[in-house]
This record gives C-alpha cells, sequence and structure tokens, in this order.
C-alpha cells in the first residue's frame, strides 16, 4: 500500500512536470520589421540564441542585423550598418520598457528594420494568435 | 561680375559649404551625449546653409540647393535610404522655412506649443517617467520653453526671425524623415514611439543653429554680403 502510494505520488509528480513544460511559452515576441516585410521571432526559454537578419538593400548591396535574444528581452549584437546607432541603444527588455525613450523598439534606419518587444499577451492581441515561429538560430 | 556668374559661384559656393557641414554633422556623434538612446540625431549644421538661402535666394534657387545637398552628400558619405530620408526631411523643411520665414514668430509658437504636446503625450503615455524618459522629458520641456523664449525674443526684436525659421525648419525636417522611415517599414508606432522624442530635439537643435545662423547673418551684413 505504502509503495502504491510513492509511486502514485511520482507518477503525480511527473504528469505535473510534463504539464509544465507543455506550458513554458517564451516571456514575449519580437516583432521584426524591414522595407520587404515583417516577422515574429520569440523569447528563447533559457538560453541566449542570436537570429542573422540579411537583407538585399535597394542599391544592391547586402547588409545584416545580428538580433540577440535573451529569455527576457532583445538587443542588436552587430549590423553592417554606417553609424552603428541600433548597436548602442542597448537592451529592451520586459522590465526596462517603461525606461527607455524608444519604449520597446530598437530602430535601424540605414539597415531599415525595426525590432519590438510584446508580450504574449500583447502578441496575441495584435496577431490574434500566437505566431509560428521560424527557429532563432545560433549565429555562423 | 555679372549678376549670373554671380548667382552661380555663390551656389557652388553654398552647396560646397553644406558638403563640408553636412560630414562634419556625422563626425560629430550626438547619439553618444544621450547614451546612444535615441538614433539619427544630428546638430543639422548643414541645414543653417538652407537657413541662408531661404532668406537669400528665391524657391527654385533653394530647392536646387537642397536636392544638390541632398544626393551629392548621400552618394558621398551615406546610402540610398540615407538619401531618401534625407530627401523626404529636406522637401518638408524647406517648404516649412519658406512658408515661416515671412513670419517666424509664429513657427515658434507652433514649434513650442508641438513641443508641450509631446511631453504632455508622454506623460499620458507613462505616468511614472523614469531612467532615460524621464531625461529625456525634461529636454523636451526645456525646449518647448526654448521656443516660447524665441517667440517673444522675435517679437521684440525681429532680426531673430532666422531663430523660428530655424526651429520650425529642424522640426519638420525630422517630422518629414520619420513620415518616410513609417511608410518605408510599414511601422506607424514610429509616429507615436519617435516623433514625439525628435520634436523635442528638434527644437534644442533648430535653436543652436538659429543661434549660430543669426550671428553669421549679422556678420555677413557688416562686410557687405
Amino acid at each position: 500500500m505504502k509503495k502504491l502510494a510513492v509511486l502514485l505520488m511520482i507518477a503525480l509528480l511527473a504528469a505535473c512536470a510534463l504539464a509544465e513544460a507543455e506550458d513554458a511559452m517564451p516571456a514575449g515576441y519580437v516583432r521584426v520589421s524591414t522595407a520587404v516585410e515583417a516577422g515574429w521571432l520569440p523569447l528563447p526559454l533559457e538560453e541566449d540564441t542570436t537570429f542573422p537578419l540579411v537583407q538585399r538593400m535597394p542599391d544592391g548591396s547586402e547588409s545584416l542585423n545580428l538580433i540577440h535574444l535573451m529569455p527576457n528581452g532583445v538587443y542588436m549584437e552587430d549590423a553592417t550598418c554606417e553609424n552603428h546607432d541600433c548597436m548602442g541603444q542597448g537592451e529592451v527588455t520586459l522590465e526596462n520598457i517603461p525606461e527607455r525613450v524608444l519604449g520597446n523598439m530598437i530602430i535601424c534606419l540605414p539597415n531599415q528594420v525595426v525590432l519590438e518587444l510584446f508580450t504574449p499577451e500583447e502578441t496575441l492581441a495584435i496577431l490574434g494568435e500566437l505566431p509560428v515561429l521560424p527557429e532563432a538560430t545560433e549565429a555562423p | 561680375m555679372n549678376s549670373k556668374a554671380k548667382t552661380v559661384a555663390r551656389f557652388g559656393l553654398l552647396v560646397a559649404l553644406s558638403l563640408v557641414l553636412g560630414w562634419l554633422d556625422r563626425a560629430i556623434p550626438l547619439t553618444w551625449f544621450l547614451s546612444g538612446a535615441v538614433p539619427g540625431i544630428k546638430l543639422g549644421l548643414a541645414n543653417t546653409v538652407l537657413l541662408y538661402a531661404v532668406y537669400l535666394m528665391d524657391w527654385r534657387g533653394c530647392a536646387a540647393l537642397m536636392l544638390a545637398k541632398v544626393l551629392l552628400s548621400g552618394f558621398m558619405f551615406g546610402s540610398m535610404s540615407a538619401i531618401i530620408y534625407s530627401l523626404s526631411g529636406g522637401v518638408l523643411s524647406l517648404i516649412v522655412m519658406l512658408l515661416v520665414r515671412k513670419n517666424a514668430r509664429i513657427g515658434a509658437l507652433v514649434i513650442g506649443l508641438m513641443a508641450f504636446a509631446s511631453d504632455l503625450y508622454l506623460l499620458l503615455r507613462n505616468r511614472a517617467p523614469r531612467g532615460q524618459m524621464l531625461w529625456c522629458m525634461l529636454l523636451i520641456a526645456l525646449a518647448g520653453l526654448a521656443a516660447i523664449v524665441a517667440f517673444a525674443a522675435i517679437r521684440k526684436r525681429p532680426e531673430w526671425s532666422v531663430l523660428g525659421t530655424s526651429l520650425a525648419g529642424a522640426v519638420a525636417h525630422n517630422i518629414g524623415q520619420i513620415l518616410a522611415a513609417s511608410a518605408m517599414l510599414r511601422t506607424p508606432q514610429l509616429m507615436f514611439t519617435y516623433l514625439p522624442i525628435l520634436v523635442g530635439i528638434g527644437a534644442v537643435v533648430g535653436c543652436l543653429t538659429g543661434i549660430v545662423a543669426q550671428r553669421v547673418f549679422r556678420a555677413l551684413r557688416v562686410q557687405g554680403a
């Protein structure tokens, strides 16, 4: 009887852990707007990741913005723009949005990129559903 | 020297000057003073040349100067995006300065009110501003105050009218650039997040360049230019 109770307890704990893992969702989503299209990136659940955004510019050149995603925020790690203002804007996290001049945005005008950080609730309100996501990848 | 040759020589001189000042604008990293918080901020020294042209030349000459400056500066120091932003800002700025030059007082008053409205909007959006946001709001409030002071100064001494024209031109330039960026990136949120801040910063910078321009105008008049 005692053995059965222990087994039941273990099974219950395992079920709870499984349910929690299934419920785990990103703390926020990043909308990436460019001159051509807009897409969404989830914040990673645990470890930082980077997403290299490569674009063909109107003058034929290629631009790169390396977007660094953290579990609670985002920043521009590297960019090929001439002034690197986007890198100077620092991190946007879910906590520091009210303190930042540009709120939830990181703007790279020369490369025509705008990043905006939203909570899942805000994302849901904008899209009607949480986005099906392109996987954020490790930088090459 | 006949009058046509004089006009061409003057035009060439102004284009060259605006390119040099444009380079200087890029070389002075104004964003550092704001901890990199707001992108795309420049002193706008090159704008003093256009300001001078607004009082000296007809609208065709001013438009040609603005186009030459935007295109040459863009191809030499910038990119295609920079040309689009500059052109959009330049066109709006020139139109506003041409409209305002006869009644610069109104220009200063409108900019002052716009700065206070921007501050109010930011305050309503964020009722407990702190960090960068607080500093920026103080800056915008100061800019609004400066514009109102300029309004009073122009009323008393009309020779300061260039200050009002400069203020209006600088803010219009920023509005034009953000309109272009919002349209290109299809991100109208820029109008609500970025523009209120650029109105204030444009007013501060416009005030500074207006003072410089007024001094230059006075010096040139003394020398009989």
